[in-house]
């Protein structure tokens, strides 16, 4: 059998004293591709970003395992480096930062040598073109003014450019027009390979259509309440969150 | 050397006292030679460069409001760089008129007066670079004062870029003529502290300035800036600028005003400020005033300062960036806006080394991540 990529046991997490992730189990292998669901104020979010190594979130027991490595104590720029990616549901903006630069810096930090300018510049346009993205977009500062969706585009074109190994899509779906998702959709599908995974949130289907789903899983109340197989997310959609969870 | 302790900063306001911000203390050290070997001066042989200032007068010395005649007194008899510079009438100089001047540990005290006159319609750019070698106890204290005639267009670039172990002491007076433009950008990176005030006389209708400043303030530096515009005329528009970075124990007091005074219908105003704090121990004074003496005038003042959020970090993080990393190009970012406007790419790069050197010493504060 093939290693785990992630391994979450048991995980329970806070924010200011309040229980959030209530004993979380997630296993993840590479090659897979993983659907996250649940109500609003499940928890996805916080399990997204305690992945991610958020501050904010106290982790109280279990631990996150990367690689067969412990990165419960890791600062997020580590286990950004150790091949982890969050597209936000909400990307912050950053005035004074443009695009280009801002990846410029992550591909530093992540490679730890000097970026080569051209090649670096051939490949963001090549990305930028294949997201349908204005090459402009690059000179502007990061996601300041940029419309949901176009923030979502700029969250998937830095997964393009930093090639992780596991990649957390936070509802990069939602906001989207359908031709949007269709972008988005395929942009992932061709992101994704034998070595890589991908843990998808979502309220909404479509972004699933162009990838092969090997689990469902449902959360609620902070824990993984069902797990099952492409099926489920029928079910959900048709019937809502009660058929899966009673 | 001569020390004399000083006041830089004769506030014509009495507002002040109470703050405790009215005045910078500051030391003036007379050099004990006028030798110039550390000045250079380039420009093409259009431009008038001269050591004396004969000849050459104001109706009001706009640089006279930012201090005593004491401290007038004691530039004049000790100054030992002392240039005119002038640009003539309907010149455009293509290329950068470039000032170097450079404190060494031979040549450690530097007292500048400088008076560039940029003669009706020209138009210009002149960059004035303050530099030091060697790490030797080093005093600047310099007077610039500016004279932009009618639909003249100055842009005056200076970086102050001394090491650490330098004092540096600086005023710059200006007075605009009618539709005459000058641009100011002014990098205060360098120096163990600096008090540095400016004062611009809108005084010709439709004049105009912007003036910018970037600075940093790290250790237990102590950053003084006093900013004054006052608008004489009509239709004049005056901005103001500031963007720094406070680290460790550094302290800031910028008092900035905006002085309209009667006769200056439909002027308009602006002074910005945005202060980026990385570390609690830093202290960061602002104390903006304007005065109205005329009905119709728009002023508008904006500030805002602080550390970085969680979320902005934790997003930067998740990015690869390490925190200093983050924090760095936070700081830079503060300075984009102010740089974007700058052509010169070499020194552009080296006013921004001088904040990536400071986040790297560590004068910041991590937010536990
Ligand atoms: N910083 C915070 N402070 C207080 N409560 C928080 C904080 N962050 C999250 N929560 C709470 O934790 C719970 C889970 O939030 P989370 O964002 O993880 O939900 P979600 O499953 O992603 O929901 P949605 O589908 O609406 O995005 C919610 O009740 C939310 O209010
Ligand atoms: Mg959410």
């Amino acid at each position: 059998m093939q290693k785990n990529l992630l391994e979450i046991k048991d995980l329970k997490a806070t924010v200011e004293g309040k229980l959030i992730l209530n004993g979380v189990d997630l296993t993840i292998r590479p090659g897979e591709v993983h659907v996250l669901m649940g109500p609003n104020g499940a928890g996805k979010s916080t399990l997204a970003n305690v992945i991610m190594g958020d501050p904010r979130f106290e982790v109280e027991e279990g631990n996150i395992v990367f690689e067969g490595e412990d990165i419960s104590k890791e600062k997020p720029d580590a286990r950004a480096r150790k091949g982890i990616f969050l597209s936000f549901q909400a990307p912050e903006e950053i005035p004074g930062v443009t695009l280009e630069n801002f990846l410029r810096a992550s591909r530093a930090a992540c490679s730890g040598k000097p970026v080569k300018i051209f090649a670096f510049k051939d490949e963001l346009s090549e990305n930028m073109k294949a997201l349908g993205m204005d090459e402009a977009y690059a000179k502007r500062y990061l996601n300041v003014g940029f419309s949901g969706g176009e923030k979502k585009k700029s969250e998937i074109l830095q997964l393009a450019m930093m090639n992780p190994k596991l990649a957390i899509l936070d509802e990069t779906d939602s906001g989207l027009d359908v031709d949007a998702v269709k972008l988005i959709s395929e942009n992932i599908a061709r992101f994704r390979n034998e070595n890589n995974a991908i843990l998808i949130i979502t309220h909404i289907t479509k972004i699933l259509q162009n990838l092969p789903i090997d689990y469902v899983h449902v959360l609620a109340d902070g824990k993984i309440v069902k797990t099952g197989d492409a099926s489920i997310v029928d079910t959900i959609v048709q019937e809502g969150f009660s058929s899966v969870l009673g | 050397m001569i020390t004399h302790a000083k006041k830089i900063d004769r506030m014509p306001e009495r507002t002040w006292s109470w703050l405790k911000v009215n005045t910078a203390d500051i030391f003036l050290y007379a050099p004990e030679d006028k030798k110039e070997e550390s000045v250079l001066i380039q420009a093409s042989d259009k431009i008038e460069v001269r050591k004396d200032f004969t000849g050459v007068t104001f109706k009001t010395d706009p640089s006279k409001h930012l201090m005593n005649e004491e401290i007038e007194s004691f530039i004049e008899q000790n100054s030992n760089i002392r240039y005119y510079i002038r640009i003539p009438k309907n010149h455009k100089e293509e290329e950068p008129i470039r000032i170097t001047l450079e404190i060494t540990d031979e040549y450690n005290v530097i007292g500048e007066d400088i008076v560039i006159e940029a003669e009706e319609n020209s138009e210009s750019t002149i960059i004035v670079e303050y530099r030091s070698k060697g790490k030797e106890e080093g005093y600047h204290s310099g007077r610039t004062r500016v004279l932009v005639h009618e639909k003249a267009c100055l842009k005056l670039v200076r970086a102050q870029l001394f090491h650490d172990e330098v004092k540096h002491n600086d005023i710059l007076g200006a007075q605009v003529q009618k539709e005459g433009k000058l641009t100011m950008i002014q990098a205060e990176m360098g120096s163990s502290g600096s008090t540095a005030g400016w004062n611009v006389l809108l005084s010709g209708e439709e004049s105009e300035v912007n003036l910018d400043l970037v600075y940093v303030g790290e250790k237990e530096k102590k950053l003084d800036f006093t900013s004054r515009i006052e608008y004489q005329a009509a239709k004049t528009n005056g901005q103001v600028r500031a963007r720094g970075v406070l680290l460790g124990k550094s302290k800031k007091i910028l008092r900035d005003t905006l002085d309209f005074v009667s006769g200056s219908k439909e002027a308009k105003g602006r002074e910005e400020e945005d202060v980026l704090m990385l570390s609690k121990n830093v202290r960061n004074i602002s104390v903006p005033l304007l005065f109205c003496g005329e009905d119709d005038v728009q002023g508008e003042h904006a500030a805002s300062s602080g550390r970085p959020s969680d979320s902005t970090l934790f997003y930067l993080m998740s990015r690869g960036l390490s925190e200093a990393e983050a924090k760095k190009l936070l700081a830079e970012s503060k300075f984009a806006a102010i740089l974007e406007e700058m052509k010169e790419e070499a020194l552009k790069e080296e006013i921004l080394s001088y904040l990536r050197v400071a986040i790297e010493e560590g004068g910041y504060m991590s937010e536990g991540f």
